[in-house]
């Protein structure tokens, strides 16, 4: 079952590696001949994704579709902070971004959902170029309160726009029924994009441009030496990432049906970063593990607090929320401070050690 | 023979204190310049100011008879411009392969679409470069064993191998190099020099060198530069400046 | 006219409240080239401690004000040595995600404990109204503003003139030098932050006896990176200048064009200094040696 992942993760060091953190990422090595088991493997893996529908659980098929839609995300703010490293503080607002325009697209133009994301995440993209600009000009670490800034920004027009976002109140999003399936098509849409955009994001580590954005993630001026546009990289970086988000956003909309500002506070943003440092910076495997844990963690949460905590849903709602953030920040420093490399990073030790049996 | 760099009085300081004052020398094409002196003489700095990272007060710097000061560091390297560094500048979250295919990016066309696509067109570059890195540098500096082990681990006279490859790999017309022979044993001494030479001999790279090896770099220059605190004392080929009263009070003043 | 300046007062008034946090944010800084962004959090922590010592436990609030400041000062060196120290020497930006965690995890913590609801810290300032001629200033603001004075002159005398303050300074502007003429790195980097902690609870109590505290006040918070933006990231005089301005444009634009805008302004700061003057107004530009 790990061998799945094989053409995804990068191979695990032969010891513990004394590199940790950022610089531990590893790259994309060299494509290796695939062999049989591979292709099995991927075959049961497809043949999962497109079976699960069949669980009929109208709760598993929302949270399977919610982590695909996560899984977009948390790979584009991977290639801002965990390829790059650059840090962006802001990544829920260029969620938002897509999902306004998306919707906005949806309403008033009756475009379909495949053109709107296009523009919703060429929208993310282009707003992340607006805030990237002045402060990765500077040095890389002013991104961080640049998109802190971006966030708090985007969220003030989202909140009052109010005649075309509709205020506090947001819009709420006509359903879409792709492949005339319902809920089990926009499943099958959502999971498709997600393989081709991961499959996107790990072609770029394949070539020079994902070779430079780790390069300037480890030494900016040694990348300016060979002849790396540091500044324009750093830019494309932090944009590409944030035209994940839109992507993510735009799915978001069509599937909750409603946009609203709250859903694009810093407290999701802090969600992503904890996704990415929590599954395996610079790592797509990496990517899929975060959200996937992040995404369903809260559910089990609320189950175990159901359960031991206090009676009565209010109590609980009160204790979850506090509780949520206290976790989300503990995963981001105890991950970073103990396992650098994330679950990815345990993963690929697992196979190492499996593979010496 | 042409000059292929030219410095001409340039002059640096930080914060009051000057890094470089006047200093003019030039590179002749398809030689090895070495540049020598004491800790802190700025030689450091000099290269900065050719690669671009630092800005002189004063003076020009001219490559192939044009005026480069106002060249941004990343625009350099398309003229042919590399260089290695004083304390190694590899990535250590990458293989050996591609840190030095890191040296032929500003050769290569593959941009955000084609690489996310990576089908035919810059798929095909990059394995034309696999080719060409493996042909040219790794064959050349024979790196084959250690092509696709990470950097971190490797010995450090290797680390500087691999850099010397990837400076190599855009097949430079100047190349600059930091400290070559710093903390290697006499055999790695040795056969970095001879990859030194051949790359003059054999790729007609005109190289620029900083090393504090009197041995080494007498042995192996054909002009040698000499600076001291920020000034130009002594140039001219190793004889000379060997027996060079201000260069021989400098290197025993400053021990 | 009259409102006008009423308003003025009020908002150099409350734009002198950001300038103790921000000091602390920039002394860390400076010494250690983290962005802390747990500031704001140490600031909640540290107002909420004073409540528990002087509403929850009745210990007056002299004490209250002596074990806030010493149980921020804790958290401070438990942040820099169990979390910082380890991971030192790692790109700049781990270390900043740690501190954006910590935020996280000291937002939560006060939530579990003290609740999200609002809370009001003991009257411990004058409440009686200032007048300076016509003009009405809430006595609260103006103590506040007097005490944050006094406060922001202890630390910048200790900064300028005490033994670990140079030794801070010296560690500010090059660190390589300063551990060659026998400084520790790691104890400044430690003092830093226990300074940093005094300065957020001080700033924490003052600003919660104003208008009460809730998890979320270091959110608000935030707004002191606009001010060190403003100043330049490095200049302890500057931030002060730039606090006050800033607390200053924000209560004009909160009065003149609702609270919403006024929420928004710091961040509308923060891009403009970025896009125009990106040294801050005060900062030094600086030239990195490779």
């Amino acid at each position: 079952m790990q061998r799945l992942f094989d053409k995804m993760v990068t191979r695990a060091p032969d010891g513990g590696s004394a590199a940790a953190g950022l610089a531990a990422a590893r790259p994309a090595p060299a494509p290796r001949s695939t062999t049989l088991f591979q292709v099995g493997g991927w075959l049961l893996l497809a043949a999962a994704l497109i079976a699960f529908p069949a669980t009929g659980s109208g709760y598993l098929l929302f949270m399977a579709t919610l982590v695909a839609i996560n899984v977009i995300a948390t790979a584009g703010l991977n290639i801002t902070v965990g390829y790059a490293g650059l840090l962006s503080i802001g990544h829920s607002a260029f969620i938002g971004v897509g999902a306004y325009v998306s919707t906005l697209m949806m309403i008033h133009l009756g475009t379909p959902l495949i053109v709107n994301l296009v523009f919703g995440g060429l929208a993310a993209f282009l707003v992340g170029l607006v805030f990237g600009a002045p402060s990765l000009r500077i040095k890389g670490v002013y991104l961080a309160i640049a998109t802190l800034a971006a966030q708090y920004s985007l969220y003030f027009v989202f909140q009052q726009w109010t005649p075309v976002t509709g205020g506090d109140r947001g819009l709420s999003v006509p359903g879409v029924n792709m492949f005339g399936l319902g809920d089990k098509g926009l499943y099958y849409f959502v999971v498709g994009l997600m393989v081709v955009l991961l499959i996107v994001a790990r072609n770029l580590f394949r070539t020079r441009v994902g070779r430079a954005f780790i390069a300037l993630r480890e030494r900016d001026y040694a990348a300016e030496v060979l002849g790396i546009n540091v500044v324009r990289y750093k830019l494309l970086a932090f944009a590409l990432g944030a035209a994940y988000a839109g992507v993510a956003g735009s799915l978001l909309a069509v599937f909750l049906r409603i946009v609203n500002p709250d859903q694009f506070t810093l407290l999701a943003s802090v969600f992503f970063l904890a996704a990415v440092v929590v599954g395996g910076q610079a790592s797509i495997l990496g990517s899929i593990l975060g959200a996937a844990f992040m995404t369903l963690m809260p559910e089990i949460l609320r189950e175990v607090l159901e359960i031991f905590g206090p009676r009565g849903t209010a109590d609980v709602a009160g204790i979850l929320s506090p509780l949520r953030e206290f976790i989300f920040g503990a995963l981001i420093v105890g991950f970073l401070v103990f396992e650098p490399r994330g679950l990815a990073g345990l993963v690929d030790r697992l196979r190492a050690g499996g593979r010496k049996d | 023979m042409a000059e292929l760099l030219e410095v001409d009085g340039i002059s640096l300081a930080f914060g009051g204190i000057a890094a470089l004052s006047g200093v003019s020398t030039s590179v002749k094409q398809g030689r090895i310049t070495a540049i020598i002196g004491p800790n802190g003489a700025g030689k450091t700095s000099f290269f900065n100011v050719v690669s671009g990272f630092y800005r002189p007060s004063a003076g020009a710097v001219k490559f192939d008879g044009a005026d480069i000061l106002a060249m941004p560091a990343h625009r350099r390297s398309t003229l042919g411009i590399a260089r290695t560094f004083q304390n190694i500048a590899l990535f250590e979250g990458m293989t050996v392969l591609e840190n030095i295919k890191l040296g032929a990016h500003a050769q290569l066309k593959a941009n955000v679409f084609t690489s996310g696509i990576y089908l035919g067109w810059a798929r095909r570059e990059e394995a034309a470069l696999t080719q060409r890195v493996d042909e040219e540098v790794i064959e050349f500096l024979q790196l084959g064993e250690i092509r696709d082990r990470e950097i971190a681990g490797l010995p450090y006279g290797m680390q500087k191998r691999v850099e010397l490859a990837r400076a190599l790999v855009m097949r430079p017309r100047l190349l600059l190099v930091d400290e070559p022979f710093a903390g290697m044993n006499v055999s790695e001494k040795v056969s970095m020099a001879e990859y030194l030479r051949r790359c003059v001999t054999e790729w007609g790279t005109t190289t620029l060198l900083i090393d504090h090896d009197m041995e080494m770099v007498m042995g192996l220059s054909h002009h040698v530069a000499v600076l001291n605190f920020g000034k130009l004392i002594a140039a001219g080929d190793p004889e000379t400046v060997r027996r060079h009263p201000a260069v021989i009070e400098a290197y025993l003043g400053a021990e | 006219m009259l409102q006008f300046l009423e308003f003025s007062v009020i908002g150099v008034a409350s734009g002198s409240m950001y300038v103790l946090a921000a000091l602390g944010f920039v002394i860390i800084f400076k010494s250690t080239n983290i962005f802390n962004f747990a500031m704001g959090e140490m600031m909640m922590f540290g107002a909420y401690l004073f409540f528990a010592a002087t509403v929850q436990l009745q210990l007056g609030w002299p004490l209250g004000i002596v074990l806030a400041l010493a149980g921020s000062i804790l958290t401070a060196i438990a942040i820099e040595r169990g979390l910082l120290q380890p991971l030192l020497g790692q790109p700049v930006i781990v270390l900043v995600l740690v501190t954006l965690g910590v935020g996280s995890m000291l937002r939560g913590i006060a939530g579990l404990i003290w609740g999200p609801d609002i809370v009001q810290l003991p009257d411990f300032l004058p409440r009686a109204p200032i007048f300076i001629g016509d003009l009405l200033v809430p006595g609260k603001l103006a103590w506040g503003c007097l005490a944050v004075g006094i406060i922001a002159t202890l630390f910048i005398l200790y900064y300028r003139f005490s033994r670990a303050g140079i030794a801070i300074r010296a560690t500010s502007s090059d660190q390589l030098t300063a551990e060659g003429m026998g400084i520790n790195i790691r104890r400044i980097f430690t003092l830093t932050w226990a300074i940093g902690g005094v300065l957020a609870a001080c700033s924490g109590i003052v600003v919660g006896s104003l208008n009460g505290i809730t998890p979320t006040l270091g959110l608000v918070a935030l707004n002191v990176l606009a001010v060190v933006m403003l100043g330049g990231m490095t200049s302890v005089g500057g931030v002060v200048i730039a606090g006050i301005f800033i607390g200053w444009v924000e209560t004009l634009v909160g009065a003149y064009l609702g609270a919403a805008w006024q929420a928004f302004m710091p961040y509308l700061i923060v891009l403009l200094v970025m896009t125009f003057k990106p040294a801050g107004l005060f900062g030094e530009q600086q030239i990195e040696r490779i």
